[in-house]
């Protein structure tokens, strides 16, 4: 700490100890919140300590702090604050310091630098500030400006140093010459271009970078150069061109992609469009299957695809659909914690297409991934069980060395996720995905679907894990209806009957609890009517029996109750929420503010959502037999 | 034959009876009508009722003809508005209603009264509101039940300079009495003053100086006894209990068992929360599917009819007669076939020795197994005793007791008195337990984990066997037995430790008030004090293994992950909630693990020396060696290739592993083909309930230790026994120091310092030893303290700074001392001081707490565990930072 930081410190700890603690309204002039609901800060003296305990402290909570100087420094160097916040910050430390908003920007740019990677997002905000500011007040700066751009860590603040050196001169030269020879400085220079403010300035460049893009003594510097083109106004037809050029010919290929994405597309021209798009689904075929969700990818196929809205309807389709062919397919999966199951019993994917699976392992054990041929996931399950916990030659563990293992990933820790990148199957099938950490085969698998086209699967085979589900109408089931008599499975009509939740509310003979209307004889009180009760299930609101309708009730302190009204006295009313005796309420009358009964039923629809049209199906039979395994609608003859 | 009470009891209730009978109100609180059944809801006054039986008794007695049922609902620390369960446990009414009850006893008052003048209010309001509640319900069919309220007893000065002054408390139990008494007579609901009858009975037994509480504040089953005929008369006026009391106490108490197994059931997250509606197919693959809940609340049903069947035996030996009880009405289980039909024939003891692969010049031999032992079935728990003989905790009834088993679990003891290495004689200690996840040795008797409570066992006759008994901690949940409280070890300074997991709710009462946590925590217990505080509450899901190095550092081990912690930076207070993810100590190569240990024995060479020992029991099942080395303010751990055990039986479950008094390495075998609470279903026919293996390790050439002798050595010899390097012979000599009287030890204690010999490499070490001697007598030495706090070793210091922490509330100014500590050469001490400032409730302690930073060569990399412990620290103290 230098002496002149030291002694602003003993002055502030003055004031500290006269200030601290104060309410957020005292900073804001007592104006904001009333003092009670206001948090309470605490600065200790020591400035560690101080800087510490402001780092605790949220966005939030750092913006209600009091303004002393340990705030104004975490203002200007925390990630994600407005800029309004890092330029009260400039003035505060200057008033502080009594010295001025720049030599406070530069202090503060000095202060991230040394601080590593982290402070990068800070670090491009102040930069930010610095190219705004005027030239005139630059110009003062110039030997900080020139100290930083030469000795600062990172490249973003020798950048912002240089744009704010630049801003000063207000022409590229004699800045340019002076540095021309050295490759860093000028990769440094070049950087800087894009970062200044001064358009015109910026565009007096071209004739200095756009050579550079063509042919530059190293790849960083064409690199940054091509990405500094977009930013050169008035030059934008030219330099389309020439990026176009660089795409078509392979070179830095990237970086002339990404600059055209920054092009205004008024630009884009639609003469070489074909044969951009084209070279770039030539790229993308010779991207192997595991890097095709990097972002320079993606980027790539960005770009295609949006160049082919500008061709000929039937040209654009076919560049479309051969990027979309060489896509992958991203799939998100997940453990459950403390579940031992995976978050998707299926996983839907392209015959012989490359797949990437996200894998997630929130839970506390380590699990892994592992394909197996249709049939063969307990046969490998067992072998996996007896085996050592020896890495393989891919460090994998519990892999059994066998023909019938497809594909197979490493053990992923608690809390980690692992990308796992492979080519589905050419055969289509149902085949498996299982955990082969020894025993959890018996729980943790699911089914990995190999479609010759999956969009079509999809639609015949609604995905029970995808957020679109089936609404299920009564119309959709008028060609059905009459096949709950035959064939139906009862294991599968009793399953859904609990897994759905029926059981928690309904009773069916003697199975279920009594919150809901019972189901016993539930068919034959609409007549045999099948539509009509599937409609109960599908809209249980209609044609609710009063005595089941919910009210709600407001009480006092702002709670909002909401269920069936079990019994009612003159003191209170016996509420049932939910479908567990736990969730019986007595609300006292004296505390109810206002009740309304609702048009709602306290059962979901959409219950049924989630399965298809047999399941349904099974389960109107089981309802239908109340039961009984025997009945003739399970038979199979 | 007619009630006879003892001479005692007689004077004593003719003392009370004499000293009220002009001011009481002798006209009866309560009616009682043939078949009502009586339910007790409340605190551990309440708890504690249904194991002595007295009241109960004495009730059935005085109206023999009423068949009466009493069922036992509280649950020790309840609140009148909480309601501390795991998932799915059932609410108070829905428990009311199970019971049928037609007349309420509510024990409440004792566990609010902590919160002092603040809180009187609200407890007035909860207690309205619940008296309300209460008359609102009809829980029998027959209308609203009858309400009777008791307020909490005072607590007692015992003779015990450990416990508590009850002087504090008792203003506030008085003022909570009060206030009870007001709500109840608004409200016209009886209630019987606990408070004065206590006061009363505690009187007379101060001046000989006995006692009726054995911690201040829950009664012994005397207490018990001495409470039961106020109560009695207090409620119905003059009685006159009739019958063979004894007998009658002797059902009501067997009814009451089978009641507390029933309502109090261990596993309840697999027998009714969350797990018990995991589903497995009934009878092998693709069958229909049979839950845990569908077979777990067969069994309750037949817990329900056992107890059903035991209050007909309580009527009858009430009306002077008796009936065996008949258990042969019992509904049926449902039997399932196993999910995992291919499991591997065991191996003999012997043979498995042959599929382990050990270090060179390591040999394992077999000590015990089921083939010599039948009761050696399922071990799960292991230690050696003062007389050197290992004691071994069984659980074949895993996950827990059928309400049918006959074999029940069991304490045993092992001893190889011929001295070939083998277990020649073994005796059970204890037996007909359920779930004994952990034991850990106090004084002339062992603590055992009983869940929900935990019991001190002693053996007072010398035969071998347990013959008494008292509950020290209730209200240790077992939501999922196999993490229920375990791993107990013993710190340097006397503490013993309980390792609590996921899903639990756990809530005990403590003289000071009660201690509530929801999920996994560490717990710390002095038994010597009845001290029990949060001791890291974490996101633990099944936290097993637990030791503490040669100076006091911890080691945490969560089994599920196999997550290895040092435990000083998250063991700091935290008044709420759990502490924030922290890294782990070790990259330990696989999981599951059971259990740890420290290799500390000078039998085994060098390189073994204190290496940190993990069992491991699926996929490498054996034992990993870990070096330890100091890293910064906290250990780091390095796998040492060449593993302790790796066996490729698949059966081989190492569980539980200790050094023995000569040196040698034993580990329990579990012996399992499957092992999953959650893999298989509860009651899968394939848990193996037969098998078990304790084997021995020991390095040849190397001679093995010569046991030192602790069991009845004098003072004297027993400190000279903590000159000892191995660690666990050194807690067995406090063990030991623990029965003798304080004075004298302390007395001996500072004789012994002044004769260590300062140019002893270990004088360091052999003096903190006496300072943990004073620690687990209880008894403060600032002078040492201080001592110590300027060690020297920065090792000792630290753990200086640890006794500093535990003596805060009887040391001159502790803060001034941290302020020292936390400013530390070395980053160890400066940790434990950031750790101590968290136990403080004052902003300079937080101020004290930041001062580490200053230490910092750079305050933008700090030292992971004093950045880590310090933001615990400043969570916790913040309240207390920003209070004007």
């Amino acid at each position: 700490m230098n002496m002149r930081i030291f002694i602003v410190w003993l002055c502030l700890l003055a004031a500290l100890r006269l200030l601290l603690p104060v309410t957020a309204a005292d900073a804001a002039g007592g104006e904001a919140k009333p003092p009670e609901e206001a948090r309470k800060f605490y600065l200790p003296a020591n400035p560690r300590a101080a800087a510490y305990m402001l780092g605790r402290l949220s966005n939030k909570e750092l913006l209600q702090a009091p303004r002393v100087e340990p705030v104004f420094n975490a203002l200007l160097e925390r990630t994600g604050l407005d800029s309004k916040y890092r330029e009260e910050a400039l003035t505060g430390l200057a008033t502080l310091h009594k010295t001025d908003r720049l030599s406070e920007l530069l202090a503060a740019l000095e202060r991230l630098d040394a601080r590593g990677t982290n402070a990068a997002p800070a670090i491009r905000d102040l930069a930010a500030l610095l190219a705004k500011s005027a030239s005139r007040d630059l110009a003062e700066k110039k030997l900080g400006l020139e100290t930083l751009a030469a000795k600062a860590e990172q490249p973003l603040t020798r950048r912002a140093a240089f744009a704010g050196w630049l801003t000063a001169e207000g022409k590229p030269n004699p800045l340019w010459d002076q540095v021309a020879r050295d490759d860093t400085k000028l990769v440094d220079l070049v950087g800087a271009v894009p970062l200044l403010t001064d358009a015109a300035l910026r565009a007096s460049f071209q004739p200095l970078i756009a050579p550079l893009a063509q042919r530059a003594a190293t790849p960083e510097l064409q690199q940054l150069s091509i990405l500094a083109l977009p930013a050169l106004k008035g030059y934008e037809a030219i330099n389309y061109t020439a990026l176009a050029g660089l795409i078509r010919a392979g070179t830095e290929r990237i970086s002339a992609v990404r600059a055209v994405l920054q092009l205004p597309r008024s630009f884009w021209q639609k003469e070489s469009a074909g044969p951009v798009a084209q070279s770039l689904v030539d790229y993308a075929a010779k991207v192997p299957a595991d890097q095709r969700t990097d972002a320079d990818f993606l980027d790539a196929v960005q770009l295609g695809n949006d160049l082919s809205l500008l061709l000929p309807a039937d040209d654009g389709r076919r560049i479309r659909k051969a990027l979309a062919e060489l896509g992958v397919r991203v799939l998100v999966l997940k453990t459950l914690h403390e579940q031992m199951l995976y978050d998707k019993t299926r996983l839907v994917v392209a015959a012989g297409k490359p797949v990437e699976i996200i894998f997630e392992n929130p839970d506390s054990m380590p699990h892994n991934f592992v394909i197996t041929v249709p049939g063969a996931r307990e046969e490998i399950g067992r072998l996996a069980d007896v085996m050592m916990p020896d890495a393989d030659e891919q460090g994998r563990m519990f892999i059994p060395k066998s023909t019938q293992v497809l594909f197979a990933s490493k053990l992923v820790d608690p809390g980690s996720t692992l990308r796992l990148n492979f080519t589905a199957p050419t055969e289509p099938g149902e085949y498996s995905y299982v955990c082969t950490f020894p025993g959890h085969w018996l729980r943790m698998f699911g089914s990995l679907i190999v479609a010759a086209d999956v969009e079509d699967y999809l639609a015949k085979n609604p995905e029970p894990d995808a957020p679109k589900l089936t609404e299920w109408k009564v119309a959709d089931f008028a060609d059905d209806l009459n096949r709950m008599d035959r064939h139906r499975s009862y294991s599968s009509g009793k399953n859904l009957f609990s897994s759905l939740g029926c059981i928690q509310c309904h009773q069916l003979g003697v199975e279920g609890a009594a919150f809901g209307p019972s189901l016993s004889g539930v068919f034959a009180r609409w007549k045999g009517d099948r539509g009509a009760v599937l409609e109960q299930i599908l809209e249980p609101a209609k044609g609710l029996d009063e005595k089941f309708r919910t009210q709600s009730f407001e009480l006092g302190d702002e709670n909002t109750v909401v269920g069936i009204v079990l019994a009612e006295d003159a003191e209170q009313v016996t509420l049932q929420t939910g479908p567990s005796v736990a969730l019986i309420q007595k609300i006292k009358k004296a505390s109810i503010q206002s009740r309304a009964t609702q048009q709602g039923s306290l059962m979901p629809g959409g219950l049924l959502n989630l399965i298809n049209k047999d399941q349904v199906l099974d389960l109107l039979a089981y309802l239908f037999a109340e039961g009984n395994a025997d009945h003739a609608f399970f038979r199979h003859e | 034959m007619h009630y006879r009470i003892s001479g005692l009891l007689l004077s004593l209730a003719f003392w009370s009876v004499c000293s009220t009978l002009s001011a009481a109100d002798v006209s009866p609180k309560l009616t009682l009508k043939k078949g009502d059944h009586i339910a007790l809801i409340g605190n551990s006054t309440a708890d504690r009722m249904q194991h002595d039986g007295w009241l109960e008794t004495l009730v059935v007695a005085s109206f023999p003809e009423q068949d009466l049922v009493f069922r036992n609902l509280a649950v020790t620390a309840d609140e009148v508005a909480t309601w501390h369960r795991s998932e799915n446990f059932g609410s108070r009414d829905e428990w009311l209603k199970k019971v049928q009850a037609d007349v309420v006893f509510a024990f409440y008052g004792f566990n609010e009264s902590f919160k002092g003048d603040a809180g009187l209010a609200k407890f007035k309001t909860d207690l309205d509101a619940f008296i309300k509640d209460i008359r609102a319900g009809d829980y029998s069919g027959k209308g609203s039940p009858r309400l009777v309220l008791f307020s909490p007893i005072a607590n007692e000065k015992i003779n015990d300079p450990n416990q508590p002054d009850p002087a504090a408390n008792n203003a506030n139990l008085r003022k909570y009495t009060t206030a009870m008494a007001e709500i109840s007579g608004a409200n016209g609901v009886p209630m019987v003053d606990l408070f004065a009858i206590s006061q009363r009975l505690y009187a007379p037994m101060a001046r000989p100086g006995q006692s009726l509480t054995f911690n201040t504040f829950m009664l012994t089953e005397a207490g018990n006894k001495a409470f039961a005929p106020e109560i009695l008369r207090d409620l119905f006026g003059p009685t006159r209990p009739l019958g063979n009391v004894e007998k009658l106490r002797s059902a009501v108490n067997d009814k009451n068992a089978e009641w507390h197994a029933r309502h109090r059931t261990v596993d309840g997250y697999n027998v009714y929360g969350g797990r018990s509606k995991l589903t497995f197919p009934k009878a092998g693959k693709d069958s229909e599917k049979i839950s845990n809940f569908d077979v777990m609340q067969q069994e309750m049903s037949q817990r329900d009819v056992k107890t059903a069947n035991r209050d007909l035996r309580v009527w009858a030996v009430a009306k002077g007669g008796d009936r065996k009880v008949d258990d042969s009405n019992l509904p049926a289980v449902e039997k399932l076939q196993s999910n995992k039909p291919d499991i591997k024939p065991f191996l003999s003891g012997e043979e498995a020795i042959q599929h382990m692969t050990v270090p060179k010049g390591c040999k394992v031999t077999l000590f015990a197994s089921e083939e010599q032992f039948p009761e050696l079935a399922s071990p799960v728990q292991m230690a050696f005793d003062t007389k050197g003989r290992l004691w071994v905790a069984v659980w074949p009834s895993y996950p827990e007791l059928r309400p049918t088993d006959t074999v029940k679990d069991k304490l045993l003891i092992f001893e190889d008195r011929k001295g070939t290495g083998k277990a020649d004689t073994m005796t059970v200690f204890l037996d007909g337990l359920n779930c004994p996840t952990g034991f850990q040795f106090y004084k002339d008797g062992v603590l055992v984990m009983q869940a929900p409570d935990l019991w001190f066992v002693r053996d007072t006759d010398g035969d071998g066997k347990a013959d008494w008994k008292e509950r020290v901690l209730m209200g240790m949940d077992s939501a999922d037995s196999h993490h229920t409280a375990n791993a107990m070890v013993l710190d340097p300074g006397g503490a013993t430790y309980l390792s609590d997991g996921v899903f639990h709710r756990t809530q005990v009462e403590t003289a000071i008030g009660p201690v509530r946590n929801s999920d996994g925590c560490i717990y710390r217990f002095e038994p010597v004090t009845g001290k029990f505080e949060r001791y890291v509450p974490y996101g633990f899901a099944n936290p097993h293994g637990r030791v503490f190095d040669h100076w006091g550092n911890d080691i945490i081990t969560d089994a599920t992950g196999n997550e290895n912690f040092f435990a000083p930076a998250f063991s700091g207070y935290l008044e709420s909630g759990k502490h924030k993810g922290m890294q782990q100590f070790w990259k330990r190569p696989s999981r599951p693990c059971p259990a740890t240990a420290i290799l500390s024995s000078r039998h085994f060479p060098e390189e073994f020396q204190n290496n940190f020992l993990n069992v491991n029991v699926i996929g490498f099942q054996g034992i990993f060696r870990v070096k330890v080395s100091e890293s910064g303010s906290g250990l780091t751990g390095e796998t040492i290739p060449d593993d302790l055990v790796k066996s490729d039986d698949p059966n081989f479950r190492p569980i539980a592993l200790g050094v023995a008094p000569d040196g040698s390495l034993y580990f329990c075998d579990w012996a399992k083909p499957l092992i999953g609470h959650m893999q298989h279903h509860i009651r899968d026919p394939n848990r193996d309930k037969q098998h078990g293996r304790i084997y021995r390790m020991t390095y040849e050439g190397r001679p093995l230790l010569p046991p030192v002798k602790i069991d009845g050595q004098s003072v004297d010899a027993l400190l000279e026994v903590l000159k000892t390097p191995e660690d666990d012979v050194r807690t067995r000599a406090k063990i030991e120091l623990g029965k003798h009287d304080s004075a004298k030890v302390i007395a001996a204690t500072q004789e012994w310092m002044a004769s260590l010999d300062r140019k002893d490499p270990a004088y360091e070490h052999h003096k903190l030893e006496a300072l943990w001697v004073h620690q687990w007598q209880n008894v403060v030495d600032e002078s040492l303290l201080k001592q110590m706090l300027r060690s020297p070793d920065h090792r000792a210091r630290a753990a200086a700074t640890r006794v500093l922490c535990y003596w805060r509330d009887r040391v001159k100014d502790p803060l001034s001392l941290l302020k020292v500590q936390v400013v530390d050469s070395h980053p160890r001490v400066r940790l434990e001081a950031v750790r101590a400032c968290s136990f403080f409730t004052t902003r300079e302690a937080g101020d004290i707490a930041l001062m580490a930073l200053d230490k910092e060569t750079d305050p933008n990399k700090p030292d992971y565990y004093i950045k880590y412990c310090l933001d615990e620290t400043l969570k916790q103290l913040d309240k207390y930072m920003t209070k004007n």
